[in-house]
């Protein structure tokens, strides 16, 4: 058994062949790479796997735990949680009350206990977690500042908190450096090491910066035209001919 | 739980326990008709208040006041044909409507925006023709008339003051006082606990919700349900104050006033629709020698509101703070 393995999982859309066949097999403790070109699926394959979309064929098992066809809450609620592409957060709350809804599973409340219980009291442990992932990841100085008014970089940072408020054992990002400047990026390679190292959560990224992906994940999966065509270290994927095919095309005047 | 929606200012309460005084010092100097009048408005708050809360993720139904109506309906057709007391009915009428607004919300979260929007329109309509159609036991398009009005024993027997001295109808108001009361006060219970800060990061980021572990749709049928139960008791207080009612008094007419109630007031704090319902009741009543224009008049103050204040009287709130504690040299209170 597994800790995450996805056999054979297609999604179309109409005629469109989003993903084809896809498999992969994603060890505890790895951090796992996807790329590929612009509209490669990468993105449907993503949405696939943490329950947004449901697949055409195929499936998603999770420490042995059928998980695809599910919703994407009970997903989370199984340990595999995903941040978005975009500045993902409440806009209105602060860090810290961003952090504390996200602990919404940990929470463990009923209707009747948020009315008659004592709000405060229950929610102690939830806010002591919560300063606690936000001052692993750096962002104690900006606790208590409205979300919207967070710069880019600590706006995807909070997205990452978030994420982490579940308890996951799986992370799936979606870009986590798309927009930032190269400062923006080191911490966030830096953040993702972390998480691994000290938190030992594995971690599964789609990401466009090939700089990011070479220095940061331990094994890669190359997939174009919905198909994957190629998976190894970042070593590997560097020379394998297939990927800079896919990357910089054919010369047709050789062929 | 939350910081941001917090207003446990000194300068919210004190004027909320001051209203609250004014309603229990009402019938003294209030005439009998006022006192009608007064009743009803205790009924509308909780309808707006419950109607805030079914915003809060975002949807903003049309079919409000067909929940109310079920309420009224089935608090009706308890006290009427079963002898049922008030303090039965009022409940087991709310739990009706939970039940329907349960059935009602099923399909209904499966649709977002403008299909919500029609979809819920197109449900309560359904809802009303049925009372309109069935004579048995909703009595038809002429409705449900001569229900008892309740009965908390003889004066003196168990309440703590004497309402001897009291106009006829003043014992029945401070039943409604209290229902409104503690109602009001569940409601803001439930607006800041967890409850209510994911149901307004529903109307945030409804995706993220998803991928933290909030299931949206079970969320917003619970939602419907919760606004469905306190809209029930605003039902069963106005059936209990008028003594009749018909499937008239639910109509799209009515709809309107909430909407408009709770625009004007606005609904990003618990306190808006409040000031909201008391203004525009206030214009109403101002506006009676005008009959035939208040459609009109309230149209105009409906897209002035829009236009010149687009998040209601309630962001005059943090400005009136704000003036008193200069005025007081008071030390920041948060």
């Amino acid at each position: 058994m597994s800790f995450f393995s996805v056999k054979k999982l297609s999604k179309h859309f109409g005629g469109l062949v989003a993903n084809n066949e896809i498999d992969l097999e994603v060890e505890k403790g790895e951090i796992r790479g996807v790329i590929g070109p612009n509209g490669a699926g990468k993105t449907t394959f993503f949405n696939v796997v943490s329950g947004f979309y449901k697949p055409t064929s195929g499936t998603v098992e999770f420490k042995g735990q059928m998980i695809s066809g599910k919703n994407a809450s009970e997903i989370s609620k199984l340990g595999v949680v995903r941040t978005f592409q975009r500045a993902a957060l409440f806009p209105d709350f602060t860090v810290l009350e961003n952090v504390v809804i996200a602990r919404h599973l940990r929470a463990n409340t009923s209707l009747v206990n948020a009315i008659f219980g004592n709000q405060k009291k229950a929610e102690v442990a939830n806010i002591k977690r919560a300063t606690e992932i936000i001052e692993f990841l750096g962002l104690d100085h900006e606790i208590d500042t409205l979300a919207l008014n967070l710069s880019h970089g600590h706006q995807r940072q909070l997205g990452v908190a978030m994420a982490l408020a579940t308890e996951p054992e799986l992370l799936m990002l979606d870009e986590p450096v798309a927009g930032m400047n190269s400062g923006e990026k080191a911490v966030m390679v830096g953040l993702i090491r972390k998480i691994r190292d000290e938190w030992d959560i594995t971690v599964l990224l789609v990401e466009h910066d090939m700089r990011t992906v070479m220095n940061l994940c331990d094994k890669i999966t190359v997939i174009d035209f919905g198909e994957k065509i190629a998976e190894g270290t970042p070593d590997e994927i560097k020379n394998n001919d297939k990927v800079i095919e896919a990357y910089l095309g054919v010369d047709d005047s050789v062929a | 739980m939350l910081k941001s929606n917090s207003s446990s200012s000194i300068y919210i309460w004190l004027p909320a326990i001051i209203v609250l005084l004014v309603f229990i010092a009402a019938p003294a100097f209030l005439s009998p008709y006022r006192m009608v009048l007064l009743t009803i408005f205790l009924s509308n708050v909780i309808l707006a208040q419950s109607y805030r809360l079914m915003t809060t993720t975002g949807d903003w139904t049309l079919c409000h006041y067909i929940l109310m109506g079920m309420g009224a309906y089935a608090t009706a057709i308890f006290a009427k044909f079963y002898g049922v007391p008030f303090y039965l009915s009022i409940p087991l009428a709310a739990i009706c409507t939970v039940g329907a607004s349960f059935l009602m919300a099923l399909p209904l979260s499966r649709t977002i925006g403008f299909a919500f929007f029609i979809g819920s329109f197109a449900l309560g309509e359904f809802v009303r023709h049925v009372w309109e159609k069935m004579h048995f036991p909703f009595g038809g398009s002429r409705g449900l008339s001569s229900i008892p009005r309740p009965e908390i024993g003889q004066p003196g027997d168990w309440y703590f003051i004497d309402f001897n001295n009291f106009r006829d109808d003043t014992n029945f108001y401070y039943l409604l006082l209290i229902i409104t009361v503690i109602a009001l006060v569940l409601l803001y219970r439930l607006d800041t606990s967890r409850f209510g800060s994911a149901w307004k990061s529903i109307y945030a980021d409804s995706e993220l919700c998803e991928s933290i572990g909030i299931n949206v749709t079970r969320y917003r049928i619970l939602i419907f349900c919760v606004a469905g139960f306190f809209a029930s008791i605003a039902g069963s207080m106005l059936v209990y104050s008028w003594g009749a009612i018909d499937p008239d008094n639910f109509g799209m007419i009515e709809m309107v006033y909430l909407i408009i109630w709770v625009v004007v007031g606005g609904v990003k704090t618990y306190w808006g629709p409040l000031i909201g319902v008391f203004s525009m009741s206030l214009v109403f009543e101002l506006a009676r020698p005008f009959d035939e224009w208040r459609p009109l008049l309230f149209g105009v103050i409906l897209i002035a509101s829009l236009v010149f204040m687009p998040g209601g009287l309630e962001v005059l709130i943090p400005r009136t703070t704000q003036f008193f504690k200069g005025l007081f040299g008071a030390k920041e209170v948060s």
